[in-house]
């Protein structure tokens, strides 16, 4: 290699790795502003959560009915406890709705049989195009279960058929396995009482791997030992306590889960509901409905509240993640390049000129920058381009906020809802805390460096995703 | 500064704040372990004195003591709770008489016109407790706050401190309310019916704005005002559908047979919500003689017309449900689909979609 050369290739490594260094600057900046914004925020939903009256008022029958919906695919095993703790969950007026998606094991038996189900004439308008709707029944023991029995059409068609059936003017989007707290659809009804206008709410999703878990219900939270499960119960904390909570405040919320999240009917269906074939239909979901939103000059919000919590099974096995982590960052790559009008678009306000740039330059191309940062660190190292002390302090630090972030909000949990009672419990999340940042991070990079792949070429399938039940909790 | 130092002065500084954190962690849940403990004495406190004052064998006085040295949120958290139970209403005058001085009381009324609205939550909760007269234009105020968990606190004080113009002026805002307020203003406008009932006669023209008169007259209905209710028909061809589904709406309160003549002319509405309306009322009126009329309805082209018109029939005994298993075997399937998915229900799965 002659001198020049040489001169060259030190002045790219030198230029890539501060760019790389820029890059996370400003993406740890942004974080470090969601935090800061999320903590009124909570203050504000803790002090209501706490408010005795408040929640007495939240019991009344001034809060709108509500349709649960609960796509159902061979969940024999579970789905009579599951059933079963949707329908005992306190709220003043909802009905639940199961829509088994052509499953091929006994679901449909099992509900027959435990809930003494009758076949009823499917007389109700149905906007949205579904797959066959083969059978309606409701119970005779709940008035207040409706199963619908279609052919197998994935989560998004069952969603549409059972917006089609649902009589009330909210649906809450539940995945069967989802754990509900008890009182949680009233804590998720709460903007009724703060504020005027809503299009949607996202609840919290928590991780119930080593829960104690009994008939369908989270009887007292536990953190896992299992480090992968365990990082994902701290991923989930920060996710959802600081990362959601800020973007109340900027006022942009792109993500509502799609295993628990209220919405306004009439927008579903003015929006044509969920769409068929996106491997992560809620985001393209809220995504669509803020748009219209927008283009339509309709004032209303999609808040997002930290204590109505919702309990569900994170993978334990790699493989397992891996398809989960992937199938998210496919469909996040899949909706920004649907939506990619949006970028930089002033006439969608917050949503086009910060949502959709943070989603996409600091969530979607992160791990490819990440890869990047690491690989040119290492020829950098190699060739001597760069120093190693400041290599390895570079790396420190970046970890050290990632953790910083995490602990932060473990405190946040612990001084507001604090869920997790055992002392143990708190120092087993401040030390998955401390070791999400070496190994646990850089492996989900990799699963969603792998969703580019698979984007690209096309695949459109959303992986078999094995979930062990929550029998064999603690 | 060198690179290499900066980044060491990070670190060392993101380690310092992470001890810190954990310490944070650690220290906090002793602290309010502590906190819980000490507060859970104080209120306990309060329980032997209140007690003993709502048996009747203790001085008010002693619970308005034992509430002064608790922090004044939760004192006005106890009495708060206190009030709402039964207790007759010159007992909870002594109490409010009592209380309303209370340096706590005093500076949470104060919070009336805070810009925080925790601050306005607790003065309107205040007023519920210790409110009087002169305090009407405050609670005006927090009546038409933006935040309706305010207003809905407010409105429990409307029957201590409402006048005549007070109530006078609710009812003319009512259409700017929330529907989770309006809710709860009709439950407080029960207590004050001689005062709603002559505001409420003399809004219920045909020129009044449609949409608060289709409030106004689902109020005359809920609170079952007589003199209101007699001026609702009247209203059965107003141009608005909305108040005609109003209309329809109240009517289901009186039964008399100029009402079931009403409802029948609405049953042949245009507007589809207006028939819906006029069926369910017949529904709720409970007469079989409506049953030639409603299988008219279950015939309707509107889906949900047919449907109102099939569980109104289910509410009229044996001779209504009879009625609808006949419509099974109509040759319109849809008007049979309605009837068969109605005559299917369980009680419960019929009492669910009646109310709904």
């Amino acid at each position: 290699m002659t001198a020049d050369m040489v001169v060259i290739v030190h002045r790219f490594l030198w230029w890539a790795d501060h760019a790389v260094l820029v890059y996370f600057l400003i993406l740890n900046s942004f974080y470090a502003l969601l935090l800061i914004l999320s903590i009124p925020e909570l203050w504000l939903h803790w002090r209501v959560a706490d408010d005795e009256q408040l929640s007495r008022l939240l019991a009344s029958d001034a809060l709108p009915p509500l349709s649960i919906l609960v796509p159902a695919y061979n969940e024999e095993v579970t789905i009579a406890s599951s059933t079963l703790s949707f329908l005992t969950l306190a709220y003043p007026k909802f009905e639940v709705i199961l829509i088994n998606d052509g499953s091929k094991d006994g679901t449909v038996d099992v509900l027959m049989k435990e809930f003494d189900l009758y076949e009823v004439p499917p007389a109700y308008p149905r906007p949205l195009e579904t797959q066959r709707v083969k059978a309606v029944y409701r119970s005779r023991k709940h008035s207040r279960l409706v199963v619908l029995d279609k052919a197998n059409g994935g989560k998004a068609d069952s969603l549409n058929a059972g917006m089609n059936a649902a009589r009330h003017p909210y649906v809450v989007a539940v995945d069967a396995d989802t754990l509900i707290e008890p009182d949680a659809l009233m804590r998720l009804a709460r903007p009724f009482l703060l504020g005027t206008s809503v299009a949607a709410v996202g609840g919290t999703l928590r991780v119930a791997n080593g829960c104690v878990v009994k008939m369908g219900r989270v009887m007292e939270p536990r953190v896992d030992f299992n480090w992968l499960t365990g990082c994902q119960v701290v991923e989930y904390l920060r996710a959802f306590l600081f990362g959601r909570l800020g973007w109340n405040t900027l006022g942009g919320s792109l993500i509502i889960s799609g295993a628990f999240g209220l919405f306004r009917r009439k927008y579903l269906l003015a929006i044509g509901g969920y769409k068929t074939g996106n491997v992560t239909e809620d985001m393209d979901l809220v995504v669509r409905l803020q748009r219209y939103l927008y283009e339509n000059g309709i004032k209303a919000e999609l808040p997002f509240i930290p204590d109505p919590v919702a309990w569900t099974e994170v993978p334990s096995d790699p493989k397992v993640l891996a398809r989960q982590r992937e199938r998210w960052h496919r469909g996040l790559i899949g909706t920004m390049v649907t939506h990619r009008d949006l970028l930089f678009n002033r006439k969608y306000g917050v949503m086009g000129m910060v949502a959709i740039p943070y989603f996409l330059l600091g969530e979607m191309l992160a791990p490819l920058v990440e890869l990047f940062g690491y690989v040119m660190t290492v020829l950098g190292l190699a060739i001597g381009a760069v120093d190693y002390r400041f290599a390895m302090l570079f790396l420190l630090c970046a970890v050290g906020y990632g953790t910083l972030l995490s602990f932060w909000a473990i405190v946040l949990e612990e001084v507001s809802f604090r869920r997790y009672g055992r002392r143990s419990d708190v120092a087993k999340l401040l030390f998955f805390g401390l070791i999400e940042g070496v190994g646990y991070r850089q492996l989900t990079v990799w699963y969603r460096l792998q969703a580019f792949w698979k984007y690209f070429r096309g695949k459109e399938d959303w992986g078999v995703m094995t979930r062990k039940g929550f029998g064999t909790q603690a | 500064m060198t690179g290499i130092a900066v980044l060491a002065v990070i670190a060392l500084f993101q380690l310092a704040f992470l001890v810190l954190l954990i310490v944070f962690v650690g220290v906090r849940r002793q602290v309010d372990r502590k906190a819980e403990a000490e507060f859970l004495v104080l209120r306990q406190g309060v329980s032997g004195p209140l007690g003993a004052w709502l048996t009747g064998t203790g001085p008010v006085e002693e619970v308005v003591a034992t509430l002064r040295i608790l922090p004044g949120t939760s004192a006005l958290g106890i009495a708060g709770n206190l009030a709402r139970t039964s207790m007759p209403p010159a007992q909870r005058s002594v109490l409010a008489a009592a209380l309303r001085d209370e340096h706590w009381a005093r500076s949470a009324r104060d919070g009336a016109s805070s810009r925080q609205w925790g601050k306005r939550l607790q003065a309107a909760r205040c007023f519920a407790l210790t409110g009087a007269l002169e305090d009407a234009p405050q609670l005006e105020r927090l009546l038409n706050d933006p935040r309706p968990a305010v207003a809905v606190a407010a409105v429990s004080a409307l029957p201590r401190v409402a006048n005549a113009a007070l109530v006078e002026r609710v009812l003319d805002r009512l259409v700017m309310l929330p529907v989770v307020v309006r809710v709860y203003l009709q439950d407080a406008l029960r207590e004050l019916r001689p005062m709603v009932e002559p505001v409420l006669v003399k809004r219920l023209t045909i020129d009044a704005p449609p949409r608060a008169l289709a409030i106004w007259i689902d109020l005359s209905g809920a609170l079952e005002l007589a003199s209101a209710l007699e001026r609702v028909p009247t209203l059965a061809a107003h141009d608005t559908a909305r108040v005609r589904v109003a209309v329809a709406r109240a009517l289901r309160r009186v039964p008399t047979r100029a009402t079931t003549e009403v409802l029948y002319r609405l049953l042949a509405d245009t507007d589809d919500q207006v028939r819906a309306a006029a069926a369910h009322s017949l529904g709720e009126l409970g007469s079989a003689l409506a049953i030639p009329a409603l299988l008219g309805a279950a015939r309707d082209p509107s889906w949900f017309v047919r449907f109102r018109a099939a569980l109104a029939l289910s509410q009229l005994g044996e001779q209504g449900r009879a009625a609808v298993r006949t419509l099974r075997i109509d040759d319109d399937r849809y008007v049979a689909d309605i009837a068969s998915l109605i005559s299917g229900l369980g009680d419960g799965a019929l009492l669910d979609m009646v109310e709904s």
